[in-house]
C-alpha cells in the first residue's frame, strides 16, 4: 500500500501548508510489529510520519468532538478548528454519526478516504503464533508471514488473522468524504463471516442469559469499552453519575450487568459496528454477540444502517404513526 | 430467592404510568372498586416519553422482578407524540434485553386509556401472572462476582 501511504502524505502536507487544515488525524507506524497509533500532526514536514497499512485498526472518529467541544475552563470561545481525518470505512460512518447527532461540523472537516481490505489483529495473531514474540510480518498476496523472536516463519491466509468486526464488515470504503486517496472497495460481501451471532440467536432464554452474564462477569469496569467508543462523547456519563446512582457503586456482578446494558443499549440505532470496544476490552468480553442485535433492529425494524449517509434521521430520534405495535402487551 | 422458599414468593413488579391517560386508568380501576393483583408498584410519570431505558434497567437492576410502563394510545398523547418517540425506545429495548436472555414477560408495555379501567385491571392481572409463571428477575438472583 506504499502508493496509497505516498499519497496520504502528499495531500495532508500540502492541506496544512495551504492552510485549508489546522490539523491532521491519520496512523503513524506503531513500536511493535504489526501495530499502528493514531497521530496527530499540525506541520507539513511532520506528513513523513503518517502510514497505511493492515495495521490501521482504531477508529479514528473518537478524536473528533473533542475538537468542537470547548473546555469548560476556556472563558473564551476559540473558533473550532479545521480538522482533516484518514478514514477507512467504519471510521467514515461514525464520522457521518457524529455529523447527524451535531457534535462535530461538516464544514470544518476534511474526510478523506483510503482503502481498507479489513485490517489484522495482531492479539489474534499473537494466539495463533504461540507464546513466542512476534517480530516481523509481511504481507504478500493476501498472505501474511510472521516471524517470531526465535525466528520461526509462519505463514498465514489474510482472513486468518482479520479483526473480529473486519470479517463481517460490508462497508469497506468511507460513504462521505472529500478526497479519496487510492482506490476506494467497491465490494458489499463480509470478508469472513462466521454464524457465532446466530447461534446464539437459537439457544433458549435461559442458555442466553447464562452466556451473557458469563461474559460480562469478565469485566473489570476499566471502561475502556467506552473510551474507544466514538459514540460515547456525553460529557458525564450515566455509568458515572452518583444522582441518581444508575448502576450500583459497581462492586457486584448485577452492578456490572447494569452497566453494560446500559451502554450497549445507548448504542441503538447509531453502533457502525466498527468492533472499537472488543479490541479495546482487556479482559476478551465478547461483547459483539451483544450489541450486533441492536445493529440488526434497527436494520429490521426500522430499515436505517448507522452511517451510510447524511440525509436519514436516525431512528431513535424520529417516529412514525405507522410504526410496530407488535411489542405491545394485550390484556386480553 | 431459591426454590425451596419459592411458594411465599410475591414478584415486586414496578409499573412506570403516564400522568395523563394510565395513572388515570389506573385510578378509574380503584374507583370502580376493580380486583386486581397488588404486587405493583406504580410510578406516575408526566408520559411514557419521559421513561428511559435507563429507568427500565434500574428498577430491574434493584431488585424489580418485573416492570410495566403504560402511556396513552398512540395518537392519543397529552404531549401529540410522547408516546410514539417512546414506542421506538421500547420496541428495541424489549428486543435487545429478549436477545441477552431476560425473559419477555419481564419487561412489557402496553396502552391503557383514562377511559380503560378494566383494561387495566385485566393487563395487571396478565403481567403478574406472567412474571410469577417466569420465576425472580435474573439480574437480581445473578450470583455475587
Amino acid at each position: 500500500m506504499t502508493a496509497v501511504e505516498e499519497e496520504i502524505r502528499k495531500t495532508t502536507a500540502d492541506l496544512l501548508a495551504e492552510g485549508k487544515a489546522d490539523i491532521v488525524i491519520g496512523f503513524a507506524a506503531g513500536s511493535l510489529p504489526m501495530r499502528a497509533t493514531p497521530c496527530f500532526i499540525t506541520e507539513p514536514e511532520a506528513a513523513q510520519q503518517l502510514v497505511w497499512n493492515s495495521y490501521c485498526l482504531n477508529n479514528l472518529a473518537v478524536y473528533l468532538p473533542g475538537y468542537f467541544v470547548p473546555a469548560p475552563s476556556l472563558k473564551e470561545e476559540k473558533p473550532a478548528p479545521k480538522v482533516a481525518i484518514v478514514v477507512k470505512g467504519c471510521d467514515g460512518r461514525s464520522v457521518v454519526g457524529l455529523i447527524k447527532e451535531r457534535q462535530i461540523l461538516r464544514e470544518n472537516l476534511i474526510i478523506i478516504a483510503a482503502p481498507c481490505e479489513g485490517m489484522l489483529d495482531v492479539d489474534i495473531t499473537q494466539e495463533l503464533v504461540g507464546t513466542n514474540e512476534i517480530v516481523c510480518a509481511q504481507e504478500k498476496n493476501g498472505e501474511v508471514t510472521i516471524t517470531d523472536e526465535m525466528g520461526k516463519k509462519t505463514k498465514f491466509s489474510r482472513k486468518e488473522l482479520l479483526a473480529e468486526s473486519c470479517r463481517f464488515c460490508k462497508h469497506r470504503a468511507a460513504p462521505v468524504y472529500d478526497i479519496a486517496v487510492g482506490e476506494l472497495p467497491q465490494s458489499k460481501d463480509a470478508l469472513a463471516p462466521d454464524n457465532r451471532f446466530e447461534e446464539f440467536l437459537k439457544k433458549s432464554s435461559a442458555e442466553r442469559w447464562e452466556q451473557f452474564s458469563r461474559e460480562i462477569s469478565k469485566c473489570v469496569l476499566c471502561n475502556a469499552c467506552r473510551s474507544a467508543c466514538p459514540n460515547c462523547y456525553c460529557k458525564v456519563c450515566f455509568a458515572d453519575q452518583t444522582r441518581p446512582n444508575w448502576t450500583g457503586s459497581g462492586g457486584e456482578l448485577r452492578d456490572v450487568i447494569s452497566y453494560h446494558l446500559g451502554r450497549m443499549f445507548h448504542q441503538a440505532g447509531r453502533c457502525v459496528d466498527c468492533g472499537a470496544c472488543v479490541r479495546a476490552c482487556s479482559m476478551g468480553v465478547d461483547l459483539r454477540t451483544f450489541t450486533y442485535k441492536l445493529v440488526e433492529d434497527a436494520g429490521e425494524l426500522f430499515d436505517y444502517t448507522a452511517g451510510l449517509d447524511l440525509e436519514h434521521v436516525p431512528p431513535l430520534m424520529d417516529f412514525n404513526a405507522s410504526d410496530s405495535d407488535s411489542f405491545i402487551t394485550e390484556p386480553e | 430467592m431459591t426454590k425451596e422458599n419459592e411458594k411465599d414468593w410475591n414478584p415486586r413488579i414496578v409499573a412506570f404510568l403516564c400522568n395523563w391517560c394510565s395513572y388515570a386508568g389506573a385510578d378509574l380501576a380503584g374507583v370502580s372498586r376493580m380486583q386486581y393483583a397488588s404486587n405493583i408498584r406504580i410510578i406516575r410519570v408526566p408520559c411514557s416519553g419521559r421513561i428511559s431505558p435507563l429507568h427500565i434497567i434500574s428498577a430491574l437492576h434493584r431488585g424489580a422482578d418485573g416492570v410495566l410502563v403504560s402511556g396513552c394510545h398512540p395518537g392519543d398523547c397529552h404531549y401529540i407524540s410522547g408516546n410514539l418517540v417512546a414506542r421506538r425506545k421500547f420496541n428495541m429495548l424489549k428486543n435487545f434485553l429478549e436477545h441477552v436472555g431476560i425473559c419477555p414477560e419481564r419487561v412489557q408495555f402496553s396502552w391503557v386509556s383514562a377511559a380503560e379501567g378494566a383494561r387495566f385491571a385485566a393487563l395487571v392481572e396478565k403481567v403478574v401472572e406472567g412474571v410469577r409463571r417466569i420465576g425472580p428477575s435474573e439480574i437480581g438472583t445473578v450470583a455475587v462476582k
